[in-house]
C-alpha cells in the first residue's frame, strides 16, 4: 500500500481509504486487492476460502493468499475454512507465519502437533516448512504453490518459521513471558541482515548504498506521515455512513440527532 | 398463475434469480442432490450444477464465511442454513464479518448475500429446531432482517433479498412451509421492498403487529375477535431490519391500542423494540399501554411445543387488557 494511505490508516485520518473505521494494523485496499481483516481471530479464514472458490468458479485464474498466526489455527473458522477449500479444491495458499506465540502463549500450549504445516494433510493439500526469515526461501516456496493453485491443481499450507522481537501491543511486557536471550537468538537470524550479508557477497550492495536507502525511506516515511496528517480528521457524519449503501431513515435520525 | 406452499415458492424463486443472473449461487448443508432438508432448494442441482449448488462441508461457519468470500469476489450467494438454530457456529462470520465489511473498509469492500434460516416451533424441534433469533441479527448494524408470513411475501422479498447490495438475513417460519397454498405472480421481477410492512386486515379498535410464524396465530386471533364484534386492525411486518415505523406509528396512533404479537423470548425482543418506539413516540396518543405477547424466557421446550407458542387464547387475553385499560 501507499504509505501514506498505511499511516492514514493508523492515525484514522482521510488519507484511509477505509475512513477511519478500525485500530492501527488493519489496513484494506480493494484497490490492491487486499482485503479488509476483522480483529476476530481466523474470522478471515472462510472469507478466504469462499473468495477462492468464487475465482475457480468463474474461472479467473487468479489466487487467493491467506495469512495468519501460529495462534490463529487452534480456532474452528481455521478449520472450517482451510476443510472447505480443500474439498473444493481452491487456488488458496495458506500461509502461517508461525512466530511461536499468540501474545504470551506459547506454541506448545496451542497445539500438541510438533509444528502447523502437518495440519495440511487433514485437509488434503501440501504442508511446507520455511525459514521465513530468509526472504529467498520463502520467495521460492511461495513462487511454486502460487503457480500450483494457478494451475488449477489445489491448495497449499506454508509454515513460516518467524519471530517477533517486540511485544504483541505496546501495552504488552514480553519479558514476563520469554528470555530476553531467547529475542536475541532470532535476533541474529534477522532477515535484513541476512539479505544485506548475501547482497554484499554478491557485489550488489555496500554501506553507501545501504545509507542512500536509509535516507530515501526515512523520506518516504516523514512524507506520508506528513501526507496522512494533513488529509484531516473523517467528519463525524462519516460514522453513520458505509453501514449499508444506503444511509436508513433510522440513521438519518440518529445523525440528525447528534448533529443537530 | 400457479398455487404454491411457501417452500414451493423459495424453490422456484431461487430458479427464477439463478436463471436471471448467473452470479447467484446457492450454498450450504445437503443443498444439492438432496435438495435442502426442506425441499426449498429442490431440483437446482439437476439445472444448475455443482458450481451453482455448492454442497458445503457439515460447517455453518464455512457455509457463511464462504459465502462472504463469494460475494467479495463478486457472485451472489445465498447460503441456507439447516435451520436457525444451527447459525451460532457461523455467528461470528455473520456478526463480524459479514455485517461490518462495508463500514469497517469504508464502502471499498461489500459483501451482497443472503443467508436463508428456517426458523420458530410448532413442529416438536424440542429448544435447536425451533428458536427464533431474530434479535440478535437486528441488533446487529450492518445486517438487514426479513422474517415474512406468506408463499407470494416469501417470493418478493427473496428476490429483493437476491438483489440487495447488503448482507440480508431472510428467517423463513418452518411450521407455515407447507401450511397455505397461494397463487404467485408471473412477473419474475415483482418484487417487494425490504423495509414495508402489510396490513393485513383493516380495522379501529386495537392494532395487532406480528411477523414470520406468529402472523398464523395473530391471524386466528383477529378472526375470533370480528366473530365477538370487535374491529382489530393487523399489520404484518415482513421486514424487521429495516422495520416500517412510519406505518406502525400511523396506525397506532389513529387506533391508540397496540398488542405484539411474536414468538420470540420476551426479553429484549425485537417487539420490545417496536413496543419501546411507540412509548417513545405516542405517548400521548395511547389509549393502554403496548402490550407483548411472547415467547416464554426458558429454552424452547419439546413436550410443551404448542403451550410454549402465544396462541390466539394469550393474544386475544391481552386484546382484552388493552380494551379494559
Amino acid at each position: 500500500m501507499p504509505p501514506a494511505e498505511f499511516i492514514g490508516q493508523a492515525m484514522g485520518t482521510l488519507a484511509d481509504p477505509s475512513r477511519g473505521r478500525q485500530m492501527p494494523y488493519h489496513a484494506a485496499s480493494k484497490e490492491l486487492n487486499i482485503f479488509s481483516v476483522a480483529s476476530p481471530i481466523a474470522s478471515h479464514i472462510p472469507p478466504a476460502a469462499g473468495a477462492a472458490i468464487s475465482m475457480k468458479l468463474r474461472g479467473t485464474g487468479e489466487v487467493a493468499i491467506c495469512t495468519f498466526g501460529d495462534g490463529a489455527t487452534s480456532e474452528g473458522d481455521w478449520h472450517a475454512g482451510v476443510n472447505f477449500a480443500g474439498v473444493q479444491g481452491a487456488p488458496i495458499v495458506f500461509v502461517c507465519q508461525n512466530n511461536r506465540y499468540a501474545i504470551s502463549v506459547g506454541f506448545e500450549k496451542q497445539t500438541a502437533s510438533d509444528n502447523v504445516h502437518v495440519k495440511a494433510h487433514a485437509y488434503g493439500m501440501p504442508g511446507y516448512y520455511v525459514d521465513g526469515m530468509d526472504a529467498l526461501a520463502s520467495y521460492y516456496v511461495m513462487r511454486d504453490v502460487v503457480q500450483r493453485a494457478r494451475d488449477g491443481i489445489g491448495p497449499s499450507l506454508v509454515e513460516m518459521l518467524v519471530y517477533r522481537y517486540g511485544g504483541h501491543s505496546s501495552a504488552d511486557d514480553d519479558s514476563v513471558y520469554r528470555p530476553r536471550a531467547e529475542v536475541e537468538a532470532w535476533r541474529k537470524r534477522d532477515p535484513l541482515g541476512r539479505m544485506r550479508r548475501f547482497l554484499e557477497r554478491r557485489g550488489e550492495w555496500n554501506d553507501a548504498a545501504e545509507e542512500a536507502a536509509r535516507a530515501e525511506i526515512d523520506a518516504l516515511i516523514t512524507d506520508a506521515l506528513q501526507a496522512a496528517e494533513a488529509a484531516g480528521p473523517v467528519p463525524t457524519s462519516a460514522m453513520f455512513e458505509d453501514v449499508f449503501a444506503q444511509v436508513p431513515a433510522r440513521l438519518q435520525q440518529e445523525r440528525a440527532d447528534l448533529l443537530g | 398463475m400457479s398455487k404454491m406452499t411457501m417452500v414451493q415458492a423459495i424453490a422456484r424463486t431461487l430458479d427464477e434469480e439463478m436463471a436471471r443472473d448467473d452470479r447467484v449461487v446457492v450454498v450450504g448443508e445437503d443443498v444439492g442432490k438432496r435438495g435442502g432438508v426442506f425441499l426449498a432448494t429442490e431440483k437446482l442441482y439437476a439445472k444448475y450444477g455443482p458450481d451453482r449448488v455448492i454442497d458445503s462441508p457439515l460447517s455453518e461457519a464455512a457455509v457463511i464465511g464462504a459465502a462472504l468470500g463469494m460475494a467479495v469476489h463478486g457472485l451472489r450467494p445465498v447460503a441456507e442454513i439447516q435451520f436457525a438454530d444451527y447459525v451460532y457456529p457461523g455467528f461470528d462470520q455473520l456478526v463480524s464479518q459479514a455485517a461490518k465489511l462495508r463500514y469497517r473498509s469504508g464502502g471499498q469492500f461489500t459483501a451482497p448475500m443472503v443467508v436463508r434460516m428456517p426458523a420458530g416451533g410448532g413442529v416438536k424441534g424440542g429448544h435447536h429446531h425451533s428458536q427464533s433469533p431474530e434479535a440478535h441479527f437486528v441488533h446487529t448494524a450492518g445486517l438487514k432482517v426479513v422474517f415474512p408470513s406468506t408463499p407470494s411475501d416469501t417470493r418478493g422479498l427473496l428476490k429483493s433479498a437476491i438483489r440487495d447490495e447488503d448482507p440480508v438475513v431472510f428467517l423463513e417460519p418452518k411450521r407455515l412451509y407447507r401450511a397455505v397454498k397461494e397463487e404467485l405472480s408471473d412477473d419474475p421481477d415483482d418484487l417487494i421492498p425490504i423495509g414495508k410492512a402489510v396490513v393485513r386486515r383493516q380495522g379501529d379498535d386495537v392494532v395487532l403487529i406480528s411477523y414470520g410464524g406468529s402472523m398464523a396465530e395473530t391471524n386466528r386471533a383477529a378472526d375470533a375477535l370480528v366473530e365477538q364484534g370487535f374491529s382489530p386492525h393487523v399489520m404484518d411486518l415482513r421486514s424487521l431490519a429495516p422495520w416500517d415505523e412510519t406505518a406502525v406509528l400511523e396506525a397506532v396512533a389513529r387506533v391508540g391500542r397496540v398488542v405484539l404479537v411474536s414468538e420470540a423470548p420476551r426479553s429484549a425482543s425485537f417487539i420490545s423494540e417496536v413496543a419501546a418506539t411507540i412509548a417513545e413516540e405516542l405517548l400521548d396518543q395511547l389509549l393502554a399501554p403496548p402490550l407483548r405477547v411472547a415467547g416464554f424466557d426458558t429454552p424452547y421446550p419439546y413436550a410443551q411445543d404448542r403451550e410454549y407458542l402465544p396462541g390466539p387464547a394469550r393474544i386475544m387475553k391481552a386484546v382484552q387488557r388493552a380494551l379494559d385499560y
